[in-house]
């Protein structure tokens, strides 16, 4: 080929469409902070201590835009471009700082909202078996001790009835089961990684261990319910949820 | 479209054959010297040549300039094609792609614009448009293959909006197909090649009777590569030709088609590199689709030494039906009215219905001045079609629509005046063009105006329902609406040709072109209902011709502006509209012809980009190379008497790395075609291989998201996917000619 015809190629594609696509580390950990076995305070416990706290990470997705209301919000898949994804599901050990480490694939760009999927099924099934926190550990409220347990599955037990006859559909499942949205800011670029922290200490701060019901049977345990009909178990699981101080994103660019 | 319908669909093309072979033809027979390509042209670009010649045949437009590419096939027939698109090859340029199917219109690129199936190019065969108003697939919607490649003599592509008498859709360019049988008796041809393909051909030109008198009928079965890519076809056309009075001659036309096909869509690449799919599988079988179209047309055609004039009316009806499926699982959102559901899948099932009845005509007036001859012509174009079109999103797990997301029923029409002059104020300047107005008028009714409602009704709540007969909080109101809009568009045109000098000859050509807006876009009054164009043009062409030989050569720069773009969305399966862009370009294109062989070769770069972000439009090709070859060599042998005829073709395309959304860009594509044959008295045997070297390429390339469930969460980041070119492809074909000389 011809030097000229060269230049005529190069000068096609000097310019782009916008963005570039690469595959990026994502790892997914507890806190650095923090570790199985280290008391912490909550807003009832003088003192918590947790020797179990898994959670069950379906997918992870970054997105350039912000829902926006009505549809937008209402929508399990936001309009705007996902710029970054995970998509094979991790048990993660909330208590170890160490990150398990996956592959994702993103387009470079600037993210500003993240989105953490907490199924292990079809995001839009109503049931889903998948066991998504496994939580052990003993609290101290008031001078009373409660070593307690918790799980949480996100299927028909957490299905919120619609208000409205006329709307079925205003409260779907998807929307239990995706943390949505989290702002983050960050351009995404080749060669950089993103670590994801998940907080269990968050998790616990609204549970009163008072209100708890006692043990059944021959077990010492105290449980929080996997359900929407007591206050401890929607307040776990409203807090395994929360979009702000549970999960925290962190990019760390090329060279880092 | 069932099997029952296609079987009576093929007897009916048959039938139709038959009584057209059969039928005695009235026309009076013309000479053969004054069939359409052999008629006398202009020795130069300028025509500064009186003729005072009555002339009965198809009148050949004027050049419009370096644009203008007036290509008479000859012996470039021999490079094998799939369809009467492909001779769009032949004009520099032209990338074609298709990611449907076998009976899905072919997507052209042209000079840096993304044209879809038509939605930017005007398309007509023997004089008829063919791009289709409200289809729902894409507005301009034109699909060739209806037309049966050896019937087709010339192709006229101007690129660009430089031809007073281009009308709607004419934005990149238009591209006017003329068709006409080279070699009188009758031929019978049958082949059979790869994947279990088969195609069953008859030709047939009366003896005595010009190129324009001819029946063919099509048969066309094959299992299609890889997998789901099966096609039945079946097509027949013929047309009887006679004179008229002194000058005049007329034409009568009829074709039938029918197509049933399926489509294997687009494969995401990183599940090919993982090896979850083939480079040639599918993900969703159900995709392809049924056509059926009936076509006929009639013209009248008179040309005096002051005077000529044609009129030419057609008729139109044309059912299409496509499946597609960009997308897998992702577009089906939960609304707050439905019951809970899953993503039930994003198969599209869309279908229109278009009648089209049309007329043109134009009456052309020459005199002398300056003792050159001068001309002017004046025409008109009208059309008024009736298009309804639905479009189902089918669910996956039980082939059953689930939602509506269109459903308009739309009449629409178009009615065009232009004046063209020709004027030659000295020997070696030529001054064309002129302007023309065109009027468009839209009627689109909805009748699925309200799918979504803020306050349903508590007492009849719409549920899963998609076409809604109430408004906020539960309001009772019919689910149709009904928009009309009207708008003039006014487009001057062009063309300055200086030359020839010494062979060479210099033009500039300037033009605005428009295409109409897509029903779907259409609202109550809306101000502009079209999309505007700008081109200009400037080049130089040498032209010689020796004894034996001719050579053509031509160099051009170009820049073509549109206001509204239409860019491909996967959501919808077709291309949307988008903000203004820009492309400016060079070709070269070079033929060379003698009487054993036709070489051409032509190169295309240009840059297409978005005016307001300056980005490249994505999927327009940066560089387009053609190269078709075709020789011919006869000797006489002792032992066969009669001469053996030989022939070899080879068809060459290069097509650079292709632009893709979000900053990917796609592979460079080389594919090599080649046909040989012997022709022996009346049997002729031909061998072709299409992709020659078997290349592994991508014919259509994307960028976007997709979830075909190939992965444990859904894909929701865009993702490279392609449409799998077709892999090596042999066919042989045996042809037996009856009557006509040898």
């Amino acid at each position: 080929m011809k030097p000229w015809m060269f230049a005529v190629i190069l000068a096609a594609c000097a310019n782009t469409t916008g963005g570039d696509r690469f595959d990026f580390p994502l790892g997914i950990a507890g806190p650095v902070d923090f570790a199985a076995g280290q008391p912490f305070a909550t807003d009832f416990a003088d003192e918590v201590t947790l020797t179990k706290a898994t959670v069950h990470v379906g997918g992870v997705y970054l997105n350039r835009s912000q829902p926006l209301s009505g549809a937008q919000a209402q929508a399990c898949v936001m309009q705007g471009i996902y710029d970054a994804e995970m998509t094979d599901g991790a048990d993660i050990d909330a208590l170890s700082p160490t990150p398990q480490w996956r592959t994702a694939r993103a387009t470079s760009g600037q993210a500003v909202t993240a989105e953490v999927w907490l199924n292990g099924g079809d995001v839009n099934a109503l049931d889903d078996e998948t066991l998504v926190v496994d939580l052990a550990g003993t609290a101290s409220q008031e001078g009373q001790a409660y070593p307690f347990v918790a799980q949480i599955h996100i299927g028909k037990n957490r299905l919120v009835p619609p208000s409205d006859p006329a709307q079925p559909g205003m409260n779907p499942p998807c929307k239990l089961r995706i943390v949505s949205p989290i702002a983050v800011d960050f351009d995404l670029a080749a060669g950089g990684k993103l670590l994801v922290r998940v907080d269990p200490r968050k998790w616990l701060q609204n549970i009163d261990f008072h209100q708890l019901p006692p043990p059944q049977g021959a077990s010492n345990l105290y449980k929080i319910a996997d359900d929407n009909n007591t206050t401890a178990g929607i307040h776990l699981f409203n807090d395994v949820r929360a979009r702000e101080g549970v999960w925290t994103f962190s990019w760390q660019p090329a060279g880092n | 479209m069932n099997s029952k319908f296609l079987r009576r669909s093929v007897l009916g093309i048959a039938a139709l054959a038959i009584v057209v072979a059969a039928s005695p033809l009235h026309a009076q027979p013309l000479p053969a010297d004054l069939t359409p390509s052999a008629l006398p042209e202009p020795p130069t670009e300028t025509g500064d040549k009186v003729m005072d010649l009555t002339v009965r045949g198809v009148a050949k437009a004027k050049s419009r300039g370096n644009a203008d590419f007036d290509i008479d096939v000859g012996k470039l027939h021999e490079v094998p094609r799939q369809n009467a698109t492909e001779l769009l090859k032949l004009a520099p340029g032209v990338m074609l792609t298709n990611e449907g199917g076998e009976g899905h219109a072919e997507q052209v690129f042209l000079r840096g614009f993304d044209a879809r199936e038509g939605q930017d190019i005007a398309f007509s065969v023997g004089g008829v448009p063919v791009n289709e108003s409200g289809n729902l697939h894409g507005n301009g919607y034109a699909d060739l293959h209806f037309v049966i490649p050896e019937l087709v003599q010339s192709v006229r592509v101007v690129e660009g909006p430089f031809d007073p008498a281009q009308g709607n859709y004419a934005v990149a360019g238009s591209a006017e197909y003329e068709l006409g049988l080279g070699k009188e008796g009758l031929a019978a041809q049958v082949g059979r090649g790869s994947f279990d393909t088969t195609r069953a051909l008859v030709l047939w030109r009366p003896e005595g009777r010009s190129a324009g008198n001819f029946a063919g009928a099509e048969l066309y079965d094959t299992a299609g590569f890889g997998q789901n890519r099966s096609a039945q076809r079946a097509s027949a056309m013929a047309q009887i030709a006679g004179n008229s009075g002194k000058a005049g001659l007329w034409r009568l036309g009829a074709s039938l088609y029918t197509d049933r096909y399926h489509s294997a869509g687009v494969i995401r690449e990183d599940d090919y590199l993982a090896g979850r799919k083939g480079f040639y599988d599918t993900y969703d079988t159900h995709q392809g689709g049924d056509v059926q179209r009936i076509g006929l047309w009639a013209s009248h055609e008179t040309h005096e030494a002051a005077f000529g004039a044609r009129n030419t009316l057609w008729f139109t009806w044309r059912t299409m039906r496509t499946l597609e499926n960009f997308t897998g699982f992702l577009l089906d959102a939960q609304e707050p009215t439905q019951n809970l559901h899953v993503q039930r899948g994003d198969l599209i099932d869309r279908n229109t219905d278009v009648i089209t009845t049309g007329l043109s005509g134009m009456g052309r007036f020459r005199w002398k001045w300056l003792e050159r001859e001068q001309g002017i012509e004046l025409g008109y174009f009208a059309r008024a079609d009736h298009a309804s079109g639905t479009s189902y999103r089918i669910e996956a797990a039980t082939q059953a629509p689930y939602h509506l997301d269109t459903d308009l029923s739309s009449t629409l029409g178009d009615i065009g005046l232009y004046g063209d002059l020709d004027l030659k104020p000295m020997k070696w300047l030529a001054i064309r063009g002129g302007a023309r107005a065109d009027a468009f008028t839209f009627d689109v009714l909805n009748n699925c105006a309200v799918q979504s409602v803020s306050h349903p009704s508590k007492t009849n709540p719409p549920g899963d329902a998609s076409c809604l007969s109430q408004e906020a909080f539960g309001n009772y109101r019919e689910p149709t609406q009904r928009s009309t809009t009207s708008a003039m568009a006014f487009l001057p045109r062009a063309s300055l040709i200086l030359g020839p000098f010494a062979g060479t000859t210099a033009s500039l050509a300037y033009g605005q072109g428009v295409r109409s807006i897509d029903p779907q876009y259409v609202s109550q009054d809306v101000a502009t209902p079209f999309a505007r164009a700008q081109s200009l043009d400037a080049g130089v062409r040498f032209v010689r011709e020796w004894e034996a030989w001719k050579l053509s050569a031509r160099v051009s720069a170009f820049q073509t502006t549109i206001d509204k773009d239409l860019v491909f969305s996967e959501t919808t399966g077709s291309n949307v509209l988008g903000g203004g862009s820009t492309r400016r370009g060079l070709l070269a294109d070079v033929r060379l012809t003698g009487k054993y062989f036709d070489q051409a070769i032509n190169a295309t770069w240009v840059r297409a980009t978005f005016d307001a972000t300056g980005l490249l439009i994505p999927y327009i090709p940066p560089v387009v190379v053609r190269s078709e070859s075709a020789g011919l060599f006869a000797f006489r042998n002792a032992l066969f008497g009669d001469a053996i005829e030989t022939s070899g073709a080879l068809g060459l395309s290069y097509i650079a790395p292709r632009p893709l959304p979000q900053g990917e860009v796609g592979d460079t594509v080389f594919t090599a075609d080649m046909r040989i044959g012997v022709a022996w008295r009346g049997w002729q045997l031909t061998g072709s291989a299409q992709n020659l070297f078997n290349s592994q390429y991508r014919l259509g390339e994307y960028n976007y998201a997709s979830d075909f469930h190939s992965q444990a969460e859904p894909t929701l980041v865009p993702s490279r996917h392609f449409a799998a070119g077709a892999p090596r492809t042999f066919m042989l074909e045996l042809r037996f000619r009856m009557g006509g000389e040898p």
